[in-house]
């Protein structure tokens, strides 16, 4: 973790949280738990410099003494200003997060999917029990196994879990409108033992979505006719010139594909969904993907997977 | 002025000699002093101490308290005093590694010194190797000290009771008072 500063700023900070630790019992401690705190302290002031308005740290870092012996009473140095709000921050962090979790296991549906219900009802949980704010948040402690559609391995402790938290809460907003067998049936029909699978049921009924607009069929259960399936290769007949001969995709192809299925997308976001401002910008995270797969299920005649 | 780090090492080294050279003033009672050579070659030997464990020390080092724990023993004596003194460093800090922490700086070294007196008879060798290992042993298997028991008897009131503690470990048969009283008797 970089920051702006110093060893000698951090370390009296990390000096004062081990004897908090140690309850001021032990003069010393391993490498290990000092590397621990060490990043604790760097969490936290990453934690409140990453806010959006700079200006204010950069205004107590020029007022700030640094920390001499001679140092006065009244001048708190900057890193432990920053420290100190950047840990207030991941409290407010963590109690925000909280009210998102009993949001979300309010009306929360897994579908049948273990994985997705283990990690809601049981890591979750796990997780607001035994994350220490004091002296390890940056530890996510879970490993999140249910894959959301959006990247979070540069976020760590709390950052990850509360992204997390929001990918879940889009999801169960996305597939409420939903009926369970619909969702069911999608899940069953791209593969058999959808219950013990790590995949994301979202995902899955967006791209069934999506099908049904491209062949344009309601919204239902069951599987595609030919006639539709036939819809959704012509569909995908301007984004595939090279096919079928060549082994790479084009990247143009691609890219014209996830823009094209964006454009689907957005009408069905704000006509739907219009009090979820957010939601379209993660479901399109996962149109890339979905591009390429339609690409080549078209090209080795497995539409079926999807529709 | 900027502040570097190594200036605050330099000035915590400097603070950390001064305090262990103040301890001569209860020490000289015993016969036992350091020098400001001495002094510094102890905090030599506990840096190198610290590295080798793998421990950092942000505060005071524990040389103070260890003075203050061993200077009345009558198995230190003024020639060895500081070889005795860096040799109960590195001791103190590994087996703040192999109790995983789970003494507090004071119950250790409650426990050397009640040991390194008693039943160790200033052997450092028989403290670190036997004594200390079986009580290390002890703690990593769940082992609770009486003093995290809150146990107290009329015999150790006013101490922490270390030297009973070692009993429950204590593998060699010794010499007790009624079989001293015993074969007295038999002589007789």
């Amino acid at each position: 973790m970089q920051t702006d500063y110093s060893m000698a700023e951090i370390m009296p900070i990390v000096a004062e949280l081990s004897a908090k630790y140690t309850r001021r019992q032990s003069s010393s401690i391993p490498f290990e738990l000092a590397r621990q705190l060490t990043e604790a302290v760097l969490y936290c002031i990453r934690e409140n410099d990453s806010v959006a308005d700079n200006s204010a740290v950069q205004d107590r870092r020029s007022q700030a003494q640094p920390s001499p012996p001679q140092q006065t009473e009244h001048a708190i140095p900057a890193a432990l200003m920053a420290y100190r709000s950047g840990r207030q921050r991941v409290l407010d962090k963590v109690i925000r997060s909280q009210a998102l979790y009993e949001e979300l296991l309010a009306n929360f549906r897994s579908f049948g999917n273990i994985a997705y219900r283990d990690t809601v009802e049981q890591g979750l949980l796990a997780f607001f029990q035994y994350y220490d704010v004091e002296f390890a948040p940056q530890d996510t402690i879970i490993t999140m196994d249910y894959p959301v559609l959006g990247n979070l391995q540069n976020l760590q402790g709390i950052d990850a879990i509360y992204e997390y938290l929001n990918s879940l809460r889009l999801e169960q907003a996305f597939l409420k409108p939903f009926p369970e067998d619909y969702v069911r049936d999608t899940l069953i029909q791209h593969h058999r033992d959808c219950d013990v699978l790590l995949l994301n049921p979202c995902s899955l009924v967006l791209r069934n979505v999506l099908g049904c607009m491209i062949a344009g069929r309601s919204v239902a259960s069951g599987r595609f006719t030919e006639e539709e399936y036939r819809m959704v290769e012509l569909f995908l007949v301007p984004f595939s010139v090279s096919l079928p001969d060549c082994c790479s995709l084009p990247g143009h192809d691609l890219h014209s594909l996830t823009l094209k299925l964006e454009r689907l997308l957005l009408p069905l976001m704000q006509t739907y969904y219009p009090d979820e401002p957010l939601l379209f910008d993660y479901l399109k995270l996962d149109l890339p993907d979905f591009a390429a797969e339609l690409i080549t299920s078209a090209r080795y005649g497995n539409l079926s997977r999807f529709f | 002025m900027e502040y570097t780090f190594e200036m605050m090492i330099k000035e915590q080294r400097r603070q950390s000699l001064q305090r262990i050279l103040s301890c001569n003033e209860k020490t000289a009672p015993y016969g036992l002093t350091l020098s400001e050579a001495e002094a510094s070659a102890l905090l030599v030997c506990r840096e190198q101490s610290l590295a080798q464990n793998q421990r950092i020390e942000f505060g005071e080092s524990i040389l103070p308290q260890l003075i203050e724990a061993f200077c009345d023993s009558p198995y230190i004596n003024c020639w060895e005093y500081s070889d005795v003194l860096a040799r109960l460093q590195d001791i103190f800090y590994l087996y703040k590694n192999e109790s995983l922490d789970q003494l507090s700086d004071d119950e250790l070294l409650d426990f050397m010194s009640c040991e390194f007196n008693g039943v160790c008879c200033g052997d450092l060798d028989y403290l670190e190797s036997t004594c200390l290992e079986r009580f290390a042993r002890a703690i990593r298997s769940g082992y609770e000290i009486r003093a995290h028991r809150d146990q107290r008897d009329e015999y150790t009131m006013g101490r922490s009771g270390s030297d009973a503690e070692y009993r429950a470990f204590d593998e060699e048969t010794r010499w007790e008072f009624d079989l001293f009283r015993m074969k007295l008797d038999e002589l007789d």
